[in-house]
C-alpha cells in the first residue's frame, strides 16, 4: 500500500476571475521506503502541494490518503493528530523552537503523543545520539550550526515514529557539505525505516537519491529524469555519499542538471 | 545548559543569602543613623527581635530561615509541572525577563492593592464594633432611631435609669454621656467624641492604654494615639473646652474611627462639661442572666415608648453597618480596578507574546499541535505569572500594612488568611481571563506559514 496518494489533487486560491489554480490535477504515490523528490521553480505550487500532503490545507478537488486512510474527508479536528503520528516534517529554516534545547525539542511531539517522563527522554536522547547529536543534547538552537539544527529537526520529525516524512528544502539553508550529510541522512531514515520521503528542493544532488523525480511548473506536474537509487540498491549509502571528495563521494558534485522529460 | 528545572537548594540558598543581606543592610542602617531607625517597621515579622546582640542574630537567623523556606516551597512547586513533559510556557516565559518582570509586576500591584484595601476594610469594620463589644454591657438602650454610635444621636430622660433597674433581669444600669466636640488646636479643627468614664463599672472608659493614666481625674483627659498623632499632642498639653481646661494624662488605642477618635473624661466631669441636665445619650444594662437578653429587649422596648434596646452585638453590627455602606461600594469600584489592571497587564504581555511567538506557535500547530495544546500553554504562563505575581504581591502588601501602620496610626489593617485565598483565586481568575485575550490569535495561526521561511 501506497504511503502516501494523491489522486488528482487541484488547489484553487481565490473565487471568480480572481481565482488561482496553484495546483491542478495533481496525481502521484509513494511506497514505503521511498525518495520522492519535487522540484520545480518558485511559485511553481511546491509548497502548495506539500502542505495539501502535509494536512495543513485542503485541496479544492481532488483525494488524498496517507495509509490507506483518506485525509481529505477527515474533520478538521482530527488533522493535527493525523500531523502528529504519520507525518514528520522538515523545513528549510530547521522551525526549532528557540527557548527548547536539542532535547526538549523532541521531546514536545512525544509528550503531545502521550509519552512522557524516562521512555520518552531516552527515545530522544536515542535519536538524537543517532544523527550525531549526543554532545549537543542541552544546546538552544542559537548555540547550534545549521546542520546540527537540521538534524535536531530530523530527530523531532522522527519522535513519533511517523510514516511519511514531508521535507521542504531541507538543504537550503546549508552549505553544501551539510547538505549532503543531510540528504545522506534522510535516505538512510528511508532504507532503515521504511519511511516515506517526500522532498521539495531545488538541490539537484537529491535527485540522485531519489526514486521518484517530478518538475512542478505552473500546478502541474510532470516525471523528470530519476537517477537516484534510493535504498533499493546493494550500495551502501555511507559509501555512496561518504561526505568525502573521493570517487564515491564526488558524484554528489556533478549530478546532471535536470531537465523535465518531454 | 538547563533543562528548565529550579536548582532548589542552590535557589533556596541564594533567596536566604539575599534576606540575610537584606536585614543586615536594615539592621547596618539603624545602628549607622538612631535618629532614622526604620526597625519599626519590620520587626514585627522577626519574632523575639530586640535591639540588642542576641536578638539582632535572632531576627538574622529567622530572615536566612523565611528565604530558605520561601525557596524550598517556591522551587518544589516550580520543579513539579515539568516532570510531566517540556514546559514550553515556562520556557518561554524565562526567556523574556523583563516581559516576566512586568506581568508580574501587574498582578503583584493589583494584589496589593486589593490585599491593602481588604485589609483597611477589615481592620476598620473590627474596629466599628470593637468598642461596643469590649464596654461590660449586655444591652444598650438608645433613642428610637438611633442605630449606632457614629451617625445618630440618642438622647434618652435620665429617669429611665431607675425605671429600668425595675425590669425583671436587669441587674446593673448605667447611663453613658457622650459628645462630639472639636477643640480648636492651633486654628484647627480637631474633631473628638468624648465619653464620660465611669471608672469603677468600667464603663464609658479607654480600651487599651499606651502611656499615661488609665483613669482621668477633675480636669483631665485620656485621648486617642491616632488623636494625639494627628494633632502632636503629648502627655501634660492642654485642650481647652469652651473654657474648661483638660491636661492630657493618659494616651491610649483602639477608640480611632476614621473621621474621629474616641476621648475619655471621668463621668462626672463629663456632666459638668455637656450640660445635659436631665438627660443621658445611653443607657448600658447589665443581666443578671446574660442568657435572657432578648427577653429583657423586648421588655424594655415595651415598657417606655421611643426607646431601642440593643443586645451588645446588634448594636456593634448596626454599627459597622455605617462602614459596609459608606465603604464597599468605594472599595468593589477599587477592587474591580485593581483586577482590570492585573487582567490588562497580563493580557497585553501575554498578547504580545503570543504575536511575537507566532511563528512558533505556527511550528507547533504543524508538527501535530491541537489548538487546545497551545491554550493550555498559554494557561500556564497565565498561571505561572499569577502565583509569582500573587506572591510578591501578598508579601508585598504585609510589609506596606505594618509599615504604614507605623507612620499613620489610622492605616488600620487586618488580612485573614481567608482574604489571602480569595485574592489567589482572583490573581488565579485574572490569570485566566488574560489568557483568554491571545486564544483567538492563536486560533488564527495558519500552521502552513512554516513553509514560509
Amino acid at each position: 500500500m501506497a504511503t502516501l496518494k494523491l489522486e488528482n489533487v487541484t488547489k484553487i486560491y481565490g473565487k471568480g476571475h480572481t481565482a488561482v489554480k496553484a495546483v491542478e490535477g495533481v496525481s502521484l504515490e509513494v511506497a514505503p521506503g521511498e525518495i520522492l523528490l519535487i522540484m520545480g521553480p518558485s511559485g511553481s505550487g511546491k509548497t502548495t502541494l506539500l502542505s495539501m500532503a502535509g494536512a495543513m490545507l485542503r485541496p479544492s478537488e481532488g483525494r488524498i490518503f496517507i495509509h490507506g486512510q483518506e485525509i481529505t474527508r477527515m474533520r478538521e479536528s482530527q488533522l493535527p493528530t493525523l500531523r502528529l503520528k504519520e507525518i514528520g516534517f522538515v523545513f528549510q529554516s530547521f522551525n526549532l523552537l528557540s527557548n527548547l534545547t536539542a532535547l526538549e525539542n523532541v521531546l514536545v511531539p512525544l509528550s503531545w503523543n502521550g509519552t512522557n517522563g524516562s521512555g520518552a527522554r531516552e527515545k530522544a536522547e536515542g535519536l538524537l545520539v543517532d544523527l550525531g547529536l549526543g554532545d549537543r543534547l542541552h544546546h538552544l538552537p542559537a548555540d547550534l550550526s545549521g546542520g546540527e539544527k537540521q538534524r535536531v529537526a530530523i530527530a523531532r520529525a522522527l519522535a513519533n515514529d511517523p510514516k511519511i516524512i514531508l521535507a521542504d528544502e531541507p538543504t537550503g539553508n546549508l552549505d553544501s557539505q551539510t547538505g549532503h550529510e543531510v540528504t545522506r541522512l534522510l535516505c538512510r531514515i528511508a532504507c532503515d525505516r521504511k519511511v516515506s520521503v517526500v522532498i521539495v528542493s531545488h538541490d539537484q544532488r537529491i535527485a540522485d537519491v531519489a526514486q521518484q523525480v517530478w518538475w512542478m511548473e505552473d500546478g502541474r506536474l510532470r516525471p523528470a529524469q530519476a537517477t537516484g537509487l534510493g535504498c533499493e540498491t546493494s550500495v551502501p549509502v555511507e559509501a555512496r555519499y561518504g561526505g568525502k571528495n573521493d570517487d564515491t563521494g564526488s558524484r554528489m558534485w556533478h549530478v546532471p542538471r535536470l531537465r523535465p522529460l518531454p | 545548559m538547563s533543562e528548565g528545572k529550579l536548582r532548589t537548594g542552590r535557589f533556596a540558598l541564594a533567596l536566604a543569602g539575599t534576606f540575610g543581606l537584606v536585614y543586615g543592610l536594615c539592621v547596618l542602617w539603624d545602628y549607622t543613623f538612631p535618629e532614622r531607625a526604620v526597625r519599626q517597621v519590620w520587626q514585627d515579622l522577626f519574632p523575639g527581635f530586640a535591639w540588642t546582640l542576641e536578638g539582632v542574630l535572632l531576627g538574622l537567623g529567622e530572615s536566612l530561615l523565611y528565604g530558605l523556606g520561601i525557596g524550598l516551597i517556591f522551587g518544589a512547586l516550580y520543579n513539579f509541572a515539568p516532570s510531566q513533559g517540556v514546559s514550553i510556557a515556562r520556557k518561554n516565559l524565562l526567556a523574556e525577563k523583563t516581559r516576566l518582570a512586568i506581568s508580574v509586576g501587574g498582578v503583584a500591584f493589583a494584589v496589593l492593592l486589593i490585599l491593602v484595601l481588604q485589609g483597611l476594610y477589615q481592620g476598620w469594620d473590627r474596629r466599628m464594633g470593637v468598642y461596643i463589644e469590649q464596654t461590660p454591657a449586655d444591652i444598650w438602650v438608645a433613642q428610637e432611631g438611633a442605630d449606632d454610635m457614629f451617625h445618630s444621636m440618642s438622647l434618652l430622660p435620665a429617669n429611665l435609669q431607675e425605671r429600668s433597674e425595675k425590669i425583671d433581669g436587669v441587674a446593673e444600669v448605667h447611663p453613658l454621656h457622650s459628645r462630639r466636640y472639636a477643640f480648636n488646636i492651633e486654628g484647627e479643627e480637631a474633631l473628638t467624641v468624648i465619653l464620660g468614664y465611669h471608672a469603677e463599672e468600667g464603663v464609658g472608659g479607654p480600651l487599651e492604654m499606651v502611656e499615661g493614666e488609665s483613669i482621668p481625674g477633675p480636669g483631665e483627659i485620656i485621648i486617642d494615639r491616632a488623636f494625639a498623632n494627628k494633632y502632636d499632642l503629648h502627655l501634660g498639653d492642654i485642650l481647652t473646652m469652651e473654657d474648661k481646661d483638660l491636661r492630657i494624662v493618659g494616651i491610649s488605642e483602639g477608640t480611632d474611627f476614621l473621621l474621629y477618635q474616641y476621648s475619655f473624661v471621668a463621668e462626672t466631669e463629663a456632666q459638668a462639661l455637656f450640660q445635659m441636665g436631665d438627660f443621658v445619650n445611653y443607657f448600658l444594662i447589665r443581666l443578671e442572666d446574660a442568657g435572657e437578653v432578648d427577653i429583657v429587649t423586648d421588655l424594655i422596648e415595651a415598657e417606655f415608648a421611643g426607646v431601642q434596646a440593643f443586645s451588645r452585638e446588634e448594636f456593634a453590627d448596626t454599627s459597622r453597618q455605617l462602614l459596609e455602606e459608606y465603604f464597599i461600594p468605594v472599595l468593589a469600584v477599587l477592587f474591580a480596578i485593581g483586577f482590570a489592571i492585573g487582567v490588562a497587564v497580563i493580557g497585553l504581555t501575554t498578547y504580545t507574546a503570543t504575536i511575537e511567538k507566532s511563528r512558533e506557535y505556527g511550528i507547533l500547530k504543524a508538527i501535530g499541535a491541537k489548538n487546545s495544546d497551545l491554550y493550555r500553554i498559554l494557561f500556564e504562563q497565565g498561571m505561572i505569572v499569577g502565583l509569582l505575581g500573587f506572591g510578591v504581591g501578598a508579601a508585598l502588601s504585609l510589609v506596606v500594612n505594618q509599615a504604614a501602620a507605623k507612620v499613620v496610626p489610622e492605616f488600620l489593617t487586618s488580612i485573614e488568611p481567608l482574604d489571602m485565598s480569595w485574592v489567589l483565586g482572583a490573581s488565579l481568575l485574572m490569570s485566566l481571563l488574560a489568557s483568554y485575550i491571545p486564544m483567538r490569535r492563536l486560533a488564527g495561526i495558519d500552521p502552513a506559514l512554516v513553509f514560509k521561511s
